[in-house]
C-alpha cells in the first residue's frame, strides 16, 4: 500500500512541479512582454519628441 | 487592448476540462474499478501509471526525432521548439518510469534495481534525454542548438527498438506481457489513452509558451538598439 501511495505520490509531485514552472515562466514572459512594449513606447515617444524638435 | 495578458479562450477551458475529466475517470477506474491483485495486492497498481510512463517517455523520443528531421529538412525553429517539448516531457516520463518502476520491482523482486536488459536500455533513454537537454541549455545559438539536437535525437532513435524489443531478444526479469484480468487490462488501456491525452494537452500548452519565450527574445533584441539609438 505505501510503496503504491509513494509511486502516485511522486508522479503526482513531478506533474505539479512541472505546471508550477510552467505558469512561473508564463509570469516572466508576460513580465517581459510588459518591459518590451513599456521600452518600445519611450523610444517612441524619443522619436516624436525629436521630430518636434527639428 | 492590452496584449500582455494572458487570456484563456473557450476552447482551451472545454479540452483542459475534458482531459480533467478522463483523467479523472481513469483514477476512478484504478482504484475502484480495476481489482486488487492476489500476489502483489496493492502494489500491482502501480502498473496503470508505469506503462502509460513507459510509453509515453517512448512518444516523446519518437516525436523529438521526427521533430529533428523536420527542422533539418526545413531549418525552421518551430520543428525546435516542439523538440524542446517533448525533450523536457518525456524527460519527466522517463525519469517516472524508472521510479516508479523501482518501487514495483522493490515490491516484486525484492531490490530497487537490476542491470535487467530493459531496465538497462531505459536508463540509457534517459541519459540521451538528460544529454540532449544538456547540450541545448549550453548552446546560446539557436540555429547550431537546433541543429545538435536535432542530430543526437535522430542517432538516439536507435535505443528506441532495443527499449521496446529488450525484454524478447535477451533473458532479464523484467515481465514480457504479462497475463491480466480483462477489467485490469481495460483499465490499462484507459489510463495509458489518459495519460497520453493529459501529456500532449501539456505539450501543446508547453509548445506554446517556448514560442512566445523565443518572440520574446528576439523583439528585446530589435528594440534594444533602438532604445538605445534614441
Amino acid at each position: 500500500m505505501e510503496t503504491m501511495a509513494a509511486a502516485y505520490g511522486i508522479v503526482w509531485l513531478a506533474v505539479v512541479l512541472f505546471v508550477t514552472r510552467m505558469a512561473l515562466r508564463q509570469r516572466k514572459l508576460q513580465r517581459s512582454f510588459e518591459s518590451l512594449r513599456s521600452q518600445l513606447q519611450a523610444s517612441q515617444n524619443d522619436d516624436a519628441s525629436l521630430a518636434r524638435a527639428a | 487592448m492590452d496584449h500582455t495578458k494572458v487570456r484563456v479562450g473557450w476552447s482551451q477551458v472545454v479540452v483542459g476540462s475534458l482531459v480533467a475529466v478522463l483523467l479523472g475517470t481513469a483514477i476512478l477506474a484504478i482504484f475502484c474499478f480495476a481489482p486488487t491483485e492476489q500476489t502483489m495486492g496493492h502494489s500491482q497498481r502501480i502498473v496503470y501509471i508505469h506503462v502509460p510512463m513507459a510509453w509515453l517517455g517512448l512518444l516523446g523520443f519518437m516525436v523529438m526525432a521526427v521533430s529533428g528531421v523536420g527542422y533539418l529538412l526545413r531549418r525552421n525553429l518551430a520543428w525546435d521548439h516542439w523538440l524542446q517539448t517533448c525533450g523536457e516531457l518525456g524527460w519527466l516520463c522517463c525519469s517516472l518510469t524508472l521510479a516508479t518502476g523501482s518501487l514495483w520491482a522493490h515490491e516484486a523482486w525484492g531490490t530497487w534495481w537490476e542491470w535487467d536488459p530493459r531496465l538497462t536500455t531505459s536508463f540509457i533513454l534517459w541519459c540521451i534525454y538528460a544529454g540532449i537537454l544538456m547540450t541545448r541549455a549550453s548552446v546560446e545559438d539557436p540555429h547550431q542548438r537546433a541543429r545538435i539536437s536535432a542530430v543526437l535525437a535522430v542517432l538516439g532513435t536507435l535505443d528506441i527498438p532495443l527499449v521496446v524489443m529488450a525484454t524478447r531478444w535477451f533473458r532479464g526479469m523484467h515481465p514480457v506481457s504479462p497475463d491480466m484480468d480483462p477489467s485490469m487490462r481495460m483499465t490499462l488501456f484507459f489510463s495509458v489513452v489518459a495519460f497520453t491525452t493529459f501529456f500532449a494537452w501539456l505539450a501543446t500548452r508547453r509548445r506554446v509558451q517556448i514560442g512566445l519565450e523565443n518572440l520574446a527574445t528576439q523583439l528585446g533584441r530589435q528594440i534594444e538598439p533602438q532604445a538605445n539609438l534614441a
